[in-house]
């Protein structure tokens, strides 16, 4: 780890030193918070993407289900498949994007 | 007075805004003599600016004067963390105790999220490319602190920065942030950090201005 830089804006210099064990029991605690943040973000950003690409696709999957002149067969499977649909939007409203079940 | 030389008058370092300053008025045309208050005179200051001639694992302006209503640091630069970017840290008075409190709203491409934090160590205050960002590119941060001398209410920031993790469109990110220290003292040191850097690269200019008159 480098030093820190200290800029006195009364006395106009600008100084280095290394940091304090102290300061560096900190900064190490500073890491560690830093890349569990980071990590809960990735997650985030990665599910969202993922439900964005599932809802891409949904829309081909409604417009096929919307097409068909009789859609018995297909109702049951649609219905999941809006469920599914559902489940992500609301994930997405709630802001819930730890996971994309 | 009248006879002395401007070169030989006593520098002051500062103004609180109540001086009187010397103007010439008109000076092409019919020239008068007149004066204007320091205060008149508003705007943003240099306090202090660095340029980091090595890899730095902090920067902390301190001994701040109190004499401005606010006070705004830009910052431009990268980190040597193994990713594209890295958050930047902001504490006041060098307090590490779980007295910060902000919101987060980030941008990148189409995608936008945000995140909060209550009784956090540090505050956040923006994003810096980090090592695999694209080469040269440096990350911008502008954080302000108003009424930072005031005793009365916790302090108060606003950040905006942005960072541009790769050529792609999808990889550029604006994050906005406004966040609360928890304490009423007035602000005499400011220390901008690496969230895991560890370190700010050679070449990070760090600046920090303050806004005169009231």
């Amino acid at each position: 780890m480098a030093d820190i830089v200290i800029v006195d804006c009364s006395a106009k210099t600008t100084t280095s030193r290394p940091l304090t064990p102290q300061e560096q029991t900190v900064r190490a605690a500073d890491a560690t918070i830093g890349e569990q943040a980071a990590q809960v973000e990735a997650t985030r950003f990665t599910s969202r993407q993922i439900l964005i690409d599932r809802a891409t696709a949904a829309l081909q999957t409604n417009r096929d289900f919307t097409a068909l002149a009789n859609p018995t067969a297909q109702a049951l499977a649609q219905v999941q498949a809006l469920t599914r649909q559902n489940t992500a939007l609301i994930r997405i409203l709630l802001g819930l994007l730890d996971a994309t079940d | 007075m009248a006879d002395s030389k401007l070169a030989n008058l006593t520098t002051v370092a500062a103004v609180d805004g109540d001086e009187y300053l010397y103007l010439l008025d008109d000076p092409a045309g019919t020239p008068l003599d007149r004066k204007v208050t320091a205060k008149v005179l508003s705007g943003w200051a240099v306090i202090a600016e660095t340029v980091l001639a090595a890899t730095a694992t902090s920067v902390s302006f301190t001994s701040i004067p109190a004499t401005f209503s606010a006070l705004q640091v830009v910052a431009q630069g990268r980190t040597d963390r193994v990713l594209a970017r890295d958050a930047i840290l902001v504490r006041f008075n060098n307090d590490s105790g779980a007295n910060y409190y902000d919101e987060q709203s980030l941008f990148l491409d189409t995608a936008v999220s945000g995140s909060g934090s209550a009784a956090a160590t540090s505050g956040n205050a923006g994003r810096f490319c980090a090592a695999s960002a694209p080469a040269s590119v440096a990350g911008l941060i502008v954080v302000t602190v108003p009424a930072y001398t005031g005793t009365t209410f916790h302090k108060t920031w606003v950040a905006q920065s942005f960072d541009s993790q790769s050529n792609a469109t999808g990889g550029q990110e604006n994050v906005a942030i406004g966040g609360r220290w928890a304490s009423t003292a007035a602000i005499t040191r400011l220390d901008l950090l690496p969230s895991v850097g560890p370190n700010f690269l050679a070449g990070s200019t760090f600046t920090l201005y303050g806004l005169r008159g009231a």
